[in-house]
């Protein structure tokens, strides 16, 4: 075990010397802040997998991902409270007989827990937390079963939690890396898709492969197992194990990881046969080095990888940049990611990748998003938004006049008129999901506006704007009307599927 | 607290000092307009102006966009009338039963024409301020506007909006304010819109 572990697990007992330091808990917090930072690259480095032995609940928050021990005490699994709020706050605990009180504090927010050593609920805020197992101080020090953890946080902090107890890991405040996985052909390869860089470990071994990541939330919404039924590429399976997230894949012969866009991307593959021509891009390489491969008993065909085939989602607005508030309960932000994933998962189904620009309820400014799409070098790029004005669906392309086109293969193009080359394929597209709304009486009309950052994209790019079906504006997030939306939207781009890949 | 009395004497003094400037104000106008018909040149045009008849295009929240024709004392001077028609659409959006509403209080603040041919239409704060979000009802408000502006002021091709006499990055989150709009590009939308 590492000094850095131990040193962390001392401090937890040392409730005594605790008691003295509440006066210089920034000083404390910090070092455990560097404790934990430490611990986790320890962890990354090779040959020290069995540190990853010791169980530990993996949190990732906004600002800050920690490890925090768990400790098994009657069969139940226990973390200790103060492990896990200190980094989240300022902290100080009492102990009086069997009654143990926390006080915590962030940004103003002032709150109490109150347990007592052998009950089976805490009080928080005034109000009762029933827990699996009873509360338990020890050496001072008071320990909650883990589970009591999802319904704990939220209270405390008056963030979300999402806790995965068998996988020892909790999302707090934020929804998590999503995984998108897609097996495209000619030849068989898996597209791993990121909304954000990703730095797995890579292990192979025989035809399968292994990657995990232990600093990045990844999270899927499919199923644990997916069989893809590729001569190549069998299967992919996901799962959280000891507070890491894990993807197997299984193949028929030995595959290779490619990372691409910025580590957004990874695509596994058939390691290349012989000197590859060289790809228009350059595919980055691992960043952690995997194993060496035998060369394949097959042949492999020797095409060149296209650029993978992306479509860039950008759900509008979001953090405190609510959008239009469609009603006092109801915010644009919350509509367009809803919508969002919807058209995601419905593009996923057609074999069809896609980033998203934004994946939970973050800020981003309009120049952002565009550098995101612009990099991520989707083959289409579509804002979503809502609105309460009207019904139905309006698409959007962006209105430039036409004295500003540029050629289309510019080496430098102007960021105020980069979308100028693009405007016949962008409204080929919008116009494509118009006609699959028709198909599916969805009123919808398609025009140019100038929305931004439609101006700013370099590459087909259309703005999506949903508003309710009828005259009730709450059926605007209804799930039979967004799905029917998606669906056009899926089938729209899978129409024109051929002219967008044409155009890369 | 200041005592009854004292906030009496406060009020008259305000009253007497804008009333004093009031009448310099009618004073110095009196002058001009002596001095102006004492001399050969052509007179000042008339703040107010001629009865016109004028189009103006009014946005509906459906979506759409119609011709509305309008009897209004129209000055001769290019961004004279601009402001008058741009004026009068947003007392329209503002007023009552508005197929368009706007924030009370919303306005504009001035145009000013640069050679002849672009024209800057200076938006107040409260305008954007309180301007309902969504990409086609901000369009709305843009395009009829330049519609209006330009069915009336001939020659304007090129249309800045600023908000408060400042550059905005978006009116309510989705219309391009940085951009300079082009009449006939805005012209073709607002065809589709019709
Ligand atoms: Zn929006």
């Amino acid at each position: 075990m590492s000094s850095i572990s131990v040193q962390i697990t001392f401090r937890c007992r040392d409730f005594v010397a605790r008691r003295f330091r509440i006066g210089r808990r920034r000083a404390s917090r910090t070092r455990l802040i560097a404790g934990t930072v430490a611990v986790l690259a320890f962890l990354l480095i090779p040959g020290h997998a069995r540190a990853a032995d010791q169980p530990h609940l993996a949190i990732f928050a906004q600002q800050i991902n920690y490890l925090v021990n768990v400790q098994l005490r009657d069969g139940s699994e226990y973390v200790g409270l103060l492990d896990v709020l200190d980094p989240l706050g300022q902290v100080a605990t009492h102990i009086n007989g069997k009654k143990w009180t926390l006080d915590f504090s962030s940004s103003g927010n002032r709150v109490e827990i109150v347990c007592q050593e052998g009950k089976r609920k805490c009080s928080i805020r005034g109000a009762d937390v029933e827990m699996a197992a009873k509360f338990v101080v020890s050496e001072g020090h008071g320990y909650v079963p883990v589970s009591a953890l999802a319904e704990i946080l939220p209270r405390v902090t008056n963030l979300i939690a999402n806790l995965n107890v068998h996988g020892r890991r909790l999302l707090l405040g934020i929804s998590g890396v999503h995984l998108s996985s897609d097996v495209l052909k000619n030849p068989s390869r898996l597209v791993l898709t990121f909304p954000s860089p990703v730095k797995p470990a890579v292990t192979n071994e025989g035809n399968t492969l292994l990657l995990t990541f232990t600093r990045e939330p990844v999270t899927t919404t499919g199923p644990e197992t997916t069989n893809f039924g590729d001569p190549l590429i069998t299967s992919g399976r996901f799962m959280v194990v000891n507070g890491a997230a894990l993807y197997l894949v299984t193949a028929t012969a030995p595959v290779v990881t490619m990372f691409s866009e910025g580590n957004r991307v990874i695509t596994i593959s058939a390691p290349p046969a012989a000197v590859p021509a060289t790809p228009a891009q350059p595919p980055v390489t691992a960043p952690v080095q995997a194993q060496p491969v035998p060369a394949p008993t097959q042949p492999v065909p020797q095409k060149p990888a296209a650029p993978a085939f992306i479509v860039a989602i950008d759900a509008a607005h979001g953090g405190t940049e609510t959008g239009a508030l469609l009603s006092p309960t109801l915010a644009e932000k919350d509509v367009t990611l809803a919508l969002a994933r919807r058209i995601a998962r419905e593009l996923q189904s057609k074999g069809i990748s896609v980033y998203m620009v934004r994946a939970g309820d973050t800020q981003m400014t309009l120049d952002q998003r565009a550098s995101a799409a612009n990099t991520a070098h989707a083959a289409l790029y579509i804002a979503i938004h809502a609105a309460a004005q009207g019904h139905g669906v309006r698409l959007y392309t962006a209105m430039l006049p036409p004295s500003m086109a540029v050629p289309t293969h510019h080496a430098f193009v102007p960021w105020e008129t980069a979308q100028s080359a693009w405007l016949d394929l962008s409204a080929t597209a919008a116009g494509s999901i118009a006609d699959e709304c028709n198909r599916r009486n969805i009123p919808v009309r398609a025009m140019p506006a100038a929305v931004r950052p439609l101006n700013n994209i370099e590459g087909p790019a259309i703005a999506l704007e949903v508003a309710p079906p009828s005259d009730t504006l709450e059926d605007i997030n209804s799930a039979t009307y967004q799905q029917s939306i998606a669906s056009a939207v899926a089938a729209g781009i899978t129409a024109i599927r051929p002219k967008l890949e044409a155009a890369r | 607290m200041i005592s009854r009395p004292m906030q009496i004497t406060i009020a008259l003094l305000v009253a007497a000092i804008l009333g004093m400037g009031f009448y310099a104000l009618k004073l110095k106008q009196k002058v001009e307009t002596l001095h102006a018909t004492s001399d050969n040149r052509p007179a000042a045009p008339p703040v107010t102006g001629d009865l016109q008849t004028v189009t103006l295009w009014v946005a509906h929240d459906d979506g759409t966009l119609h011709q509305q024709q309008m009897q209004l004392a129209m000055p001769n001077e290019p961004a004279a009338r601009a402001m008058r028609v741009l004026q009068a659409l947003v007392q329209i959006y503002t007023g009552k039963d508005s197929p368009h509403p706007l924030g009370a209080g919303s306005d504009i603040e001035d145009v000013y024409l640069v050679n002849g041919t672009t024209a800057v239409v200076d938006l107040n704060q409260t305008l954007a301020d309180t301007h309902p979000s969504g990409i086609m009802v901000e369009q709305l408000t843009i395009v009829s506007l330049i519609q209006t502006l330009t069915a009336n002021v001939p020659n304007v091709t090129r249309v800045k909006f600023l908000v408060g006499g400042k550059e905005r990055d978006t009116l309510a989150g989705h219309e391009d304010l940085k951009m300079t709009y082009d009449v006939s590009t805005v012209s073709q939308v607002a065809q589709e819109l019709q």
